[in-house]
């Protein structure tokens, strides 16, 4: 779903600009990966499940959504 | 007064008479601060020597209402950056005395990288102001008095900026205020925006979705930020940045870790722009930072991963519905939902 949107974006974007949508899809796909290991507590004994796995998962959820909204619209993002 | 005189009073006789203190570093260092002195009018030269004027007398007896009526420059950066860097390079002090020398052109080039026609056309301002003096026959550069205390004045100014308490606001106020300095830095050129008042409330013309309160607006011009007057015709107000405004900004960006401060705009961004259009994900990202702050225990944080996908699932639906062209024609089948790639 979210890479059909980015190849259509794409169309009509520079070099630079489609370098970084394809980073951002992968960063998406892996964020996905992060989330299920969450969601199965699935690392392994030596590497525990901890409190960073979520600040992780939370922080970069954000980021990415919106990331992705910017592409779509060329929006810019206000004074926080 | 004669030169040796002045000399004699500063350095002791037995330093100035009867060895050849002429000619020597101290007796150029000497003249070249009675010359940069006259030059501000505290004191002149005739064949009878040197005299101090009245505002010399002034200053002797008030020396901050001296150095508040010299040296108001305002320089561009570039000119501030050649000021500051002559001023640097010229300063040579000895034992029981200090003086400017004179500096090789090349070695300012070498300090600012620019072009020699550049670096000639941004000084000439100071020349003619009197900031700088150029020895003609070389063409060495040396600061003046007057530009010693304008590079000192700068300093104490942008000091004194920093540790200047801004004037407080609310959030509000705040906000107004930074959404005014993005939309300017947004389109290069706008200086002034026009507010007009409805009976559904204030706005701006051509920024109609922000609803403005005008109180904030005249707390923001009462404190110095803005700048707010009535239009020449229609009602309403006109409202521009002041500098004192930007400085607030920028200040306010600088002090906030910039890692944090940029994170926080792009959750700003999420909370309120794309929240409207994908309500149901930022409202379960919210729900899972809310867990995430709730976790106690490390594997607390598995309820958090349950929400983030389900955050990232409607998110992922919602914008393919929304941005992709063929949604229609192309649905997801409801079984492929949940691959969000």
């Amino acid at each position: 779903m979210v890479s059909r949107v980015i190849r259509h974006l794409q169309s009509t974007r520079g070099d630079t600009d489609t370098n970084f949508d394809d980073a951002l899809f992968q960063f998406w796909r892996q964020l996905l990966e992060v989330i299920q290991k969450l969601v199965h507590d699935s690392t392994t004994p030596e590497r525990p499940l901890t409190w960073e796995d979520g600040r992780r998962a939370v922080l970069y959820s954000y980021l990415v959504i919106g990331e992705l909204h910017l592409l779509a619209t060329g929006e810019r993002t206000p004074s926080a | 007064m004669q030169d040796l005189q002045i000399a004699a009073a500063i350095f002791g006789a037995e330093a100035v008479f009867p060895t050849g203190f002429s000619g020597a570093e101290r007796h150029d260092a000497l003249n070249q601060a009675l010359a940069d002195l006259q030059a501000v009018g505290l004191v002149e030269s005739s064949s009878y020597g040197w005299r101090l004027l009245d505002a010399g007398e002034r200053a002797l007896k008030d020396e901050v209402a001296h150095w508040s009526s010299v040296g108001h420059f305002s320089l561009t950066d570039a000119r501030m950056a050649i000021l500051e860097l002559i001023g640097r390079q010229s300063q040579h002090e000895a034992a029981d005395y200090a003086q400017v020398d004179w500096v090789d052109i090349g070695s300012v080039l070498q300090q600012l990288r620019w072009p020699e026609a550049e670096l000639r056309g941004e000084s000439r301002v100071l020349l003619d102001n009197g900031l700088i003096a150029v020895r003609p026959a070389s063409g060495h550069f040396r600061v003046t008095y007057l530009g010693l205390v304008t590079v000192t004045r700068g300093e104490a100014i942008a000091a004194r900026a920093r540790t200047l308490r801004w004037p407080a606001l609310t959030n509000r106020q705040r906000q107004v205020l930074f959404t005014l300095v993005d939309w300017e830095r947004a389109t290069p050129g706008t200086g002034d925006f026009i507010l007009r008042l409805s009976i559904a409330g204030a706005y701006f013309v051509g920024h109609q979705d922000a609803r403005i309160e005008r109180s904030d607006l005249e707390q923001l011009g009462a404190k110095g930020y803005l700048h707010v007057r009535q239009p020449p015709k229609r009602g309403g107000l006109m409202v521009s940045l002041t500098a004192e405004g930007h400085a607030f900004y920028e200040d306010h960006q600088r002090e906030h870790q910039p890692a944090e401060q940029l994170a926080a705009r792009v959750r700003q961004y999420v909370d309120t722009a794309a929240a409207a259009v994908y309500p149901d994900a930022v409202a379960r990202l919210g729900e899972a930072a809310d867990a995430l702050w709730s976790a106690r225990h490390d594997p607390d944080v598995t309820s958090v991963g349950f929400t983030c996908r389900e955050a990232l699932q409607s998110f992922a639906l919602a914008y393919y519905a929304r941005f992709y062209p063929r949604a229609q024609d192309e649905p997801i089948a409801k079984e492929n939902t949940r691959r969000l790639g």
